[in-house]
């Protein structure tokens, strides 16, 4: 089966400097997968450029095997959640959500689901405007997932959840997984990225370090154990020293 | 749509600036019915000139022109805010997603923004209605048309503020960038007026000033129409292509100077289509029927060499009495400005300045006066034709001395309860919390 998303080659150079350099690698359908990476590794810059925020300089986007070149082939594969981004202030959640489900044609079960696993059902008569920042965020999360597209690209959308609602979401993007829709996603906390991503993509300086599961990772740089934080700097290390 | 129609409705800044904008059309209108007032006292009598009051003019348009001044002003604000909040919120791409297609995106922008400049002009609405409310007249059709102006005006305004905000990255910037373009016509329209400016000529007629002209008079103008509908299609255009973030700088570039290319064309087959009709009450912005006939059967070409520069005051009326009368009638008149060619200074104007040179066919007399009666005379006798009789269809007039219990009704609904409603609307509306 093709996978929903194929990213090969990616280049973006900013200012004169070349800040991804040739990324690759796939997300499959029913796959949760995390990019992670230190500060200034071009994370989101490699989601804007998946999401068409940003024209592609060189490489390669496909979904399920056609070339992403338009807005509307975009459209038909994914839905973004830029970092912090903020649902419209004026409008109430219920609202927003009701147009999301409408657009993406979102049973009321799941509508429901979304709501309970994102904590939202305490702010739906609300003004998007009037939540804090991190209940601004899930409600853009839910937006998102209720499009219903196959894939969601989203920007840190766990950096505003308290460790509750945390676990809460993360058992709402697994079930979704488990329902065949696919997440990518940057994370920049270690602990969430190991306990949410079926594979992990490792990115630093533009460069893909390495791309696979929690044990794949393990086992390239030459673990049994060890956490993604280990490994996380292992990795980093065995890329310097190569370099 | 309902999200772009809560964007602008559902935010306390619309309200704030709809209360802002209505006691400055309120002052306008006030301003129009007092100066309006003291005149009609002096012909209270019922004597000729009673013939010349027209509230048309005096009163409607002198709102509208408060209304226009301040949307010019205060209106891109409103109108880039509809797409430039939700690249401040970071949602912009996100919706384009949601919505897989930028046109549909941007149609719906537009269309949020024109209505909230709408909202704006609806004070002019009311002012018309409290005109009429106390005894004064107002004539339908023609009202329609200068709303009709101010509806495409409206558009206008709404479609390059979307423009502007598509190709910036944040409120402020497109706020800037709307009020840039917004004002720009200001600067084509000074040229039409001073000398010094002569050189902004060929550019004048990109204003959007002279396409409204008309409506202000109630002359439908087909070309004014289709000028302002191209506009703000290409507007709407441009906006597309600046929404399309993915799309490399060249490629958006390059599309943006095709689509500014074709409009440009198209703007131009709009400003060469003159004529129209005329919905002024009794034809006042017109001909007397007779004589208007009859200069639509005058051999071509019919032109008018006018020798006076933009610095005379003459040539401003001149233009506004006569030829627009004129191409109401002959969209082919010629009329050209001998003394824009050359750097004219006062000294080097010599005799032939103040000469206007009318010719029919191969026929040309010359005269001195700016007089409407006494070119069209000369039109006449040029083409060597018996001059129908100058007779306008019977029109009374329409002075109004408002009394001092009507004039304190007009103040307290202009500058006290429209401004205080609509404020009140904006503070009703809920604040949206920074962090």
């Amino acid at each position: 089966m093709l996978p929903v998303l194929d990213l090969s080659g990616m280049v973006l150079r900013l200012g004169g400097r070349e800040v991804l350099a040739g990324a690759s690698f796939t997300v499959e359908a029913g796959e949760i997968v995390v990019v992670i990476g230190p500060n200034g590794a071009g994370k989101t810059l490699l989601l804007e450029l998946v999401v068409g925020a940003r024209p592609l300089q060189g490489g390669q986007v496909r979904g399920r095997g056609v070339t992403l070149a338009g807005l509307a082939a975009r459209a038909g594969l994914l839905a973004w959640v830029a970092d912090e981004a903020r649902p419209t202030a004026e409008m109430r959640v219920a609202q927003i959500l009701d147009e999301a489900a409408r657009i993406g044609g979102a049973a009321a079960e799941l509508r429901e689901r979304i709501v309970a696993g994102l904590a939202l059902g305490p702010h739906l008569r609300a003004r998007a405007g009037v939540l804090s920042r991190g209940e601004r965020h899930r409600v853009a999360i839910a937006e998102a997932l209720l499009l219903r597209r196959p894939l969601t690209v989203l920007d840190e959308p766990l950096a505003a959840f308290d460790p509750l609602q945390r676990t809460a979401a993360c058992d709402l993007l697994r079930e979704l997984a488990r329902a065949g829709h696919a997440l990518l996603m940057t994370v920049h906390e270690m602990h969430t990225a190991e306990r949410i991503a079926d594979r992990i993509v490792l990115l630093h300086e533009g460069r893909v370090l390495a791309v696979g599961t929690l044990a794949e990772l393990r086992a390239a740089v030459g673990r049994e154990t060890g956490d993604l934080e280990d490994i996380f700097v292992a990795l980093l290390s065995k890329g310097r020293d190569a370099a | 749509m309902r999200r772009e129609l809560v964007l602008v409705f559902g935010a306390r800044v619309t309200w704030a600036v709809a209360a802002l904008v209505a006691a400055v059309v309120g002052h306008s209108f006030v301003l129009a019915v007092d100066l309006y007032g003291q005149a009609s006292a002096s012909v209270a009598a019922g004597s000729l000139a009673a013939r010349e009051f027209e509230p048309l003019l005096a009163v409607l348009r002198p709102t509208v022109g408060g209304w226009s001044f301040c949307v010019t002003l205060i209106g891109p604000v409103l109108a880039a805010r509809v797409l430039a909040a939700e690249k401040d919120r970071r949602t912009f791409h996100a919706r384009l997603l949601a919505l897989g297609s930028a046109r549909r995106l941007m149609v719906r922008k537009l269309l949020a923004a024109w209505l909230g400049l709408l909202l704006l002009a609806a004070p002019i609405v009311l002012c018309a209605l409290v005109w009429a409310a106390t005894g004064g007249h107002l004539d339908v059709v023609e009202s329609l048309v200068v709303l009709l102006g101010v509806v495409l005006h409206a558009g206008w305004i709404a479609a390059v503020s979307t423009a502007a905000a598509a190709w910036s990255g944040s409120t402020p910037q497109a706020t800037a960038l709307a009020l840039l373009l917004c004002v720009s016509p200001w600067i084509l329209d000074a040229a039409g007026e001073f000398a010094a400016l002569a050189w902004l000529a060929p550019v004048q007629r990109l204003s959007i000033s002279p396409h409204l002209a008309g409506f202000e008079r109630a002359v439908l103008q087909p070309g004014a129409v289709l000028w302002l509908v191209v506009a703000v299609l290409g507007a709407l255009a441009l906006a597309c292509i600046g929404a399309r973030d993915d799309w490399t700088r060249r490629r958006r570039g390059g599309s943006a100077a095709l689509v500014g290319a074709v409009s440009l064309a198209a703007l131009l087959v709009g400003d060469r289509w003159r004529g129209g009709w005329d919905l002024s009450e009794a034809r006042h912005s017109s001909l007397p029927l007779a004589i208007a006939d009859a200069v639509a059967e005058l051999p071509a070409p019919l032109v008018l060499d006018i020798g006076l520069d933009r610095d005379d005051a003459r040539r401003a009326q001149l233009e506004q009495d006569v030829v627009l009368r004129l191409e109401l009638v002959r969209p082919d008149l010629v009329v050209r400005f001998p003394f824009d060619a050359a750097a004219a200074d006062a000294g080097s104007r010599g005799d032939a300045y103040g000469r206007i040179l009318v010719q029919v066919g191969d026929r040309a007399v010359e005269t001195w006066s700016t007089s409407r009666r006494e070119l069209i005379t000369l039109l006449f006798e040029a083409a060597q034709r018996p001059m129908p009789a100058w007779e306008y269809p019977p029109y009374a007039g329409h002075p109004r001395v408002l009394g001092g219990g009507a004039r304190s009704a007009i103040a307290v609904v202009v500058y006290l309860l429209v401004p205080l409603l609509l404020g009140a609307m904006a503070l009703s509306r809920p604040g949206e919390r920074a962090r």
